[in-house]
């Protein structure tokens, strides 16, 4: 693994202060209190923490999912709160990759179409080349043409993680990517992410509950009630299990 | 269970109002007409009974004309048979009516002519009170004279008409001018405040009557009053002992019951087409409400686990989705009666021109809401029994999990019994056109039932590749909204299958009706072109009954534009010897009524000379150049039909002479004119007939070389107008097309009331279309999540409805061009020739399609309104 410590590249996306309220009155929640964070280009962060703690509204805010309250999310350097629902779906479609636990992908399209479903809705041609890379990448050569009925839960999540790839994002955002794996496909397919990040120079966020899997990031961030509490750099199942049991979970 | 299969459709309100939409249109259409036809027949009936029920008995001849249009036509009887009635004990009074068919004019001298309306009657007035059977208006009187008649209250109403004013009209024997002495009408349950009427009525005195009408002294029945205390059954005992021998006598209930049943069979002719659209959309309701409730079930796939889980039997979740369908049934009908209520009120007004209605709002009956429920509710059950079925399967662990694509392989069953339909229709159509089945148009409506169920039941099989099929154009124009619109229309090939079908329905009538007329069109194109070519001019006398007296024909001839008159006359015959007849007599006897049973059919009489020199007769065989007298022609088909042969004989049945032999002097292939299949001279046709059939009907001219028709048309209409101001003169070419346009408006008619089932179908379209999106709720989610804009997600649902839509649009398509060709080849005798026109079937295709864009908008809007987080964390 890189020494990220000393990394000094450009930054990918960042929270500003960002914070994010449901509801109002009694019933409000607070589930993004003022987090400021940033996430580096080619670098692999794996945002951890209890049930509730805002990891996945802190996600979807960064992916330009969901709106904050107050704050602002910076995507290759632009701030999504200036921008309209359309530019937000653009955005989506060419600067950010998607793997999410499951239904991942539509199931009238082959796997191809599937991968590359945001260029095409685009209307761009992809790059032939690193489509071939990404293919052979998560080995998916002899199954473009499969349905993902046709295919196994874990090739369903290899083709998303092909998708996230293809289309050279600023940053992939991961949901739990191996939450409705069983433990050997899912460490397959994390080993796959992770040579993305080492070899193909991708910036991949993932929100996780797992610290095995959280042991494949270059860094951790700990979220509880909203805030960032901790944060991990060169993590590894066993540190993030301890550091987890420190903070109660 | 009951609370939940209620909670289950309230708290589904959206759906329950689409689904229940196709059933409200249907039930609208059959009770509002249920409850229009039960308004006039009571009308009717009251006006009958009021008009007859001074009538004890009614004494009449008993020689029949039976005929397809109307009361059978009957000899006169002379005026001893009255002298007769008089004299027989328990008669207080006798008196003999005449009746017939004038053509009136109005003030401007344009002819009365109600396309669709009323017939216009001329009786003979009679002073007893009891037979007169109407009321005068006061300050009226009864005519005397021969230019003095009574005019109907409706009549003068509509045109203006008063006591003191000059009334023309043309009669059998002529023209004639009266004046108005007298308004009078029924006084329907002796109300005489507000005088109704059935038919337009002209009042003259008998004398006036019998001339005019071609009657010498007779009469066409004698209606007889019995004296105090005399019952009508023995009044008719003793009638029947008097009378002569072709004579018959009905008690007055017998002549009212059969007036009213003759007038209720012209009457179903009207409403019994407008019934057949509703069950039509009924029978495409089913479709729709099959797919929703199958859709449904579905859907709740995990929620009717839940309750087998928890302990529901089978036949409770039988029972909680059939109680829903109960449900949504009569909550639809019940609005379906509402809205026929309404229709029926609308149809009061558009059937005003043909008889007086009661004024205000047209009382619902319990038949109509009963049969509305009935219908209603039983579609629904029905529609719901299959998925409702196959929610009881649903085992109670039934996975969680992914909507995934149905695959699922066509069952054998469906296979078998999908091509059985397929065969049976075909078939049973096949032998019903071929008479070897005798089911008239029922057989072929059940035939083609059966043809539209098999494409649903086979449909499975080429729905997903039709779709596709259809789909990859616009896939390689669209890109990928185009290609998920086209996979989302293909991943559900029975729902698509069954969908499509409902359409394919609407359309495939439209497009039968459409071939039909240009069918028509093109005949009656190719007849102008050909076998009328050398007519010039045509003096017609309008619809209905009636027609010229000689006057016109003489004037005609002696014009110096004119080279060669030909009037023609018609007349309803019974041929005896033909296949038809002899099955009749199989059926009913030798006899009726002491008169020979036969085939009912017409005939006209043409001058030969004239009509040799005019018309091309088409395939005659022999060539001949005259019907002599006691001859005719007949079709080719027809005679090839009974296995006649030119020298064959043709027994034909008069009232008036009995039976006829004539030889068949040649054989026709196509029909001309009239369309008759049987052609004699008028000497012959004059001879037998009877005197409502002693006019000319038609007169076909052919002019002089070189006069202009324009020219000799301004030139004779005026001369015309003096001695038949009822008649209308044009060229041959305006006369078809005149006749043409009423085609067109039947036909536009009939797309009016297809459309109301292609609606029901697009309904359906629609609500497969939103059930389908809810479904893929994470599948939208998701595409907006990876980076879809709305208009691409709109778009794509759009396509995906455009394609189902004309999926069912070309099956339709390809379903009406068949059964068109089909019937239309089962109508060759008639001269027609199917004719598919391109431009027709492009325009039906696009229509299609263009419904897909309006049937997708709601789903469109719901499905880019989805909240993708929401969408992508429901898990």
């Amino acid at each position: 693994m890189t020494d990220t410590q000393t990394w000094a590249g450009t930054i990918a996306a960042a929270a500003v202060r960002a914070t994010k309220v449901y509801g109002s009155g009694d019933t409000q929640v607070v589930a993004l209190d003022d987090v400021s964070a940033e996430f580096n280009d080619g670098q692999f962060t794996a945002i951890m923490g209890p049930s509730g703690s805002g990891k996945s509204t802190l996600m979807h805010c960064l992916a330009g999912l969901d709106l904050l309250s107050s704050g602002s999310i910076l995507v290759g350097g632009q701030d999504l709160s200036s921008l309209s629902e359309r530019e937000l779906t653009l955005l989506r479609r060419d600067k950010i990759g998607f793997i999410f636990q499951a239904f991942n992908l539509i199931p009238t399209l082959s796997a191809l179409e599937n991968i590359t479903l945001p260029m095409d809705l685009g209307s761009t041609k992809p790059d032939a080349a690193w489509l071939d890379t990404v293919i052979d990448t998560v080995g998916l050569r002899d199954r473009l043409s499969h349905r993902p009925s046709e295919l196994s839960g874990g090739q369903q999540q290899r083709v998303a993680v092909a998708r996230a790839l293809a289309s050279q994002p600023q940053i992939i955002f991961a949901d739990e990517p191996t939450g409705n794996l069983d433990s050997r496909t899912g460490n397959e397919i994390l080993t796959f992410m992770r040579a993305a990040v080492d070899e193909l120079r991708q910036t991949i966020v993932m929100v996780t509950h797992d610290p095995n899997a959280a042991g494949y990031a270059d860094r951790v961030i700990f979220l509880a009630d909203g805030k960032v509490v901790d944060e991990m750099f060169g993590p590894t199942a066993a540190t993030v299990l301890d550091k987890m049991k420190m903070l109660g979970d | 269970m009951f609370r939940v299969a209620l909670k289950s459709v309230l708290a589904r309100k959206r759906r329950l109002l689409t689904t229940g939409l196709a059933i409200v249109l249907s039930v609208a259409f059959i009770s509002g007409t249920l409850v229009i036809t039960a308004l006039i027949d009571n009308t009717l009936a009251s006006l009958i009974g009021s008009t007859y029920q001074g009538i004890d008995a009614v004494v009449r001849s008993s020689n029949a004309q039976e005929s397809d249009f109307g009361q059978p036509y009957r000899d006169p009887i002379p005026a001893d048979t009255l002298k007769l009635v008089r004299d027989v004990n328990g008669v207080r009074a006798a008196e003999g009516f005449i009746q017939g068919y004038p053509t009136m004019l109005d003030k401007s001298g344009d002819r009365v002519q109600d396309t669709f309306g009323p017939p216009t009657l001329a009786l003979n007035w009679v002073e007893d009170v009891a037979l007169k059977g109407s009321q005068l208006e006061p300050g009226g009187r009864g005519p005397n004279g021969d230019d003095e008649v009574v005019l109907d209250v409706r009549t003068a109403k509509d045109y203006d008409f008063a006591v003191g004013d000059k009334l023309t009209a043309q009669f059998p024997a002529g023209l004639r001018t009266f004046t108005i002495v007298g308004l009078a009408g029924i006084a329907v349950d002796g109300d005489t405040e507000d005088l109704a009427t059935g038919a337009r009525v002209l009042l003259l005195d008998q004398k006036t009557a019998q001339t005019l009408l071609n009657k010498a002294d007779g009469f066409d029945y004698i209606a007889v009053a019995a004296t105090e205390g005399t019952s009508q059954t023995d009044l008719r005992k003793t009638l029947k002992l008097v009378v002569p021998t072709n004579h018959e006598v009905l008690t007055g209930e017998q002549f009212i019951a059969e007036s009213e049943a003759a007038i209720s069979k012209i009457i179903s002719l009207f409403t019994q087409p407008i019934l057949a659209f509703g069950f039509i959309s009924v029978f495409v309701g089913i479709f729709v409400i099959y797919n929703t409730f199958s859709i449904v079930v579905a859907q709740r796939t995990r929620e009717l686990a839940l309750l087998r889980a928890v302990g529901a039997g089978r036949g409770q979740i039988l029972g909680a989705v059939l109680l829903e369908a109960v449900l949504v049934g009569l909550i639809a009908s019940a609005l379906g009666v509402v809205f026929g209520w309404a229709l029926a009120y609308g149809l009061k007004f558009a059937l005003g021109g043909a008889i007086t209605l009661p004024d205000g709002v047209p009382a619902l009956t319990v038949p109509a809401v009963l049969v509305a429920l009935a219908v209603g509710v039983g579609s629904t059950v029905l529609s719901a029994l299959i998925p409702g079925l196959r929610a009881t399967t649903i085992p109670p662990v039934a996975a969680l999990g992914a909507v995934a694509i149905d695959r699922s392989n066509m069952s054998l069953s469906r296979k078998i019994s999908g091509t059985v339909l397929l065969v049976g229709g075909i078939a049973l159509m096949g032998l019903v056109l071929n008479e070897t089945l005798d089911l008239g148009l029922a057989g072929i409506g059940i035939g083609a039932a059966m043809i539209f169920l098999s494409v649903a039941t086979l449909g499975p099989v080429f729905a997903g590749p039709l779709a596709r099929a259809l789909g990859s154009p616009i896939q390689h124009l669209r890109g990928i909204a185009g290609r998920i619109g086209k996979e989302n229309a293909g991943r559900n090939p029975k729902r698509t299958a069954v969908t499509a079908a409902a359409l394919s329905i609407g359309v495939g009538l439209v497009t039968v009706v459409a071939i039909f007329a240009a069918s028509i069109r093109g005949a009656t194109e190719s007849q102008l072109s050909n076998q009328l070519a050398a007519i010039d001019l045509v003096v017609d006398t309008g619809t209905g009954f009636g027609g010229l007296s000689p006057e016109a024909t003489e004037m005609l001839r002696h014009r110096p534009e004119v080279e060669a008159v030909n009037p023609i006359r018609f007349s309803i015959v019974s041929i005896l010897n033909s296949k038809e007849a002899k099955e009749n007599r199989a059926k009913d006897g030798a006899t009726k009524n002491g008169v020979p049973v036969g085939q009912s059919d017409f005939m006209i009489g043409v001058d030969p000379k004239a009509a040799f020199a005019m018309v091309r007769f088409d395939g005659l065989t022999p060539p001949v150049t005259d019907i002599a007298d006691d001859e005719v022609m007949v079709l080719a088909k027809t005679a090839a039909d009974n296995g006649w042969k030119a020298g064959d004989t043709v027994k034909v049945w008069f009232t008036t002479t009995g039976e006829q032999s004539w030889k068949i002097a040649s054989t026709f292939t196509t029909r001309v004119g009239n369309g008759a299949e049987f052609i004699t001279n008028l000497n012959t046709l004059n001879a037998n007939t009877t005197a409502e059939f002693k006019v000319d009907s038609t007169i076909w001219i052919k002019l002089r070389d070189g006069v202009p028709p324009a020219k000799a048309l301004a030139a004779i209409k005026p001369e015309l107008k003096k001695i038949a101001p009822t008649a209308g003169l044009n060229t041959v070419g305006d006369y078809l097309g005149e006749r043409l346009s009423i085609v067109d408006s039947v036909v536009n008619l009939i797309y009016v009331l297809l459309g109301l089932s292609i609606v029901v179908a697009l309904v359906g379209v629609g609500n497969t279309i939103s059930l389908s999106i809810y479904e893929r709720t994470r599948e939208l989610g998701l595409l907006r999540a990876v980076g879809m804009v709305r208009s691409q997600l709109g778009e794509s649902v759009g396509w995906e409805s455009v394609i189902i839509a004309f999926a069912g649009t070309v099956l339709g398509l390809v379903i009406g061009v068949c059964l068109a060709i089909i019937f239309v080849n089962a109508l060759d005798e008639q001269g027609i020739e199917p004719i598919v026109n391109i431009s027709t079937i492009v325009v039906i295709g696009a229509l299609g399609a263009a419904a897909g864009v309006l049937t997708a908008i709601r789903p469109a809007i719901r499905a880019t309104r989805v909240n993708v987080l929401a969408a992508i964390s429901s898990v």
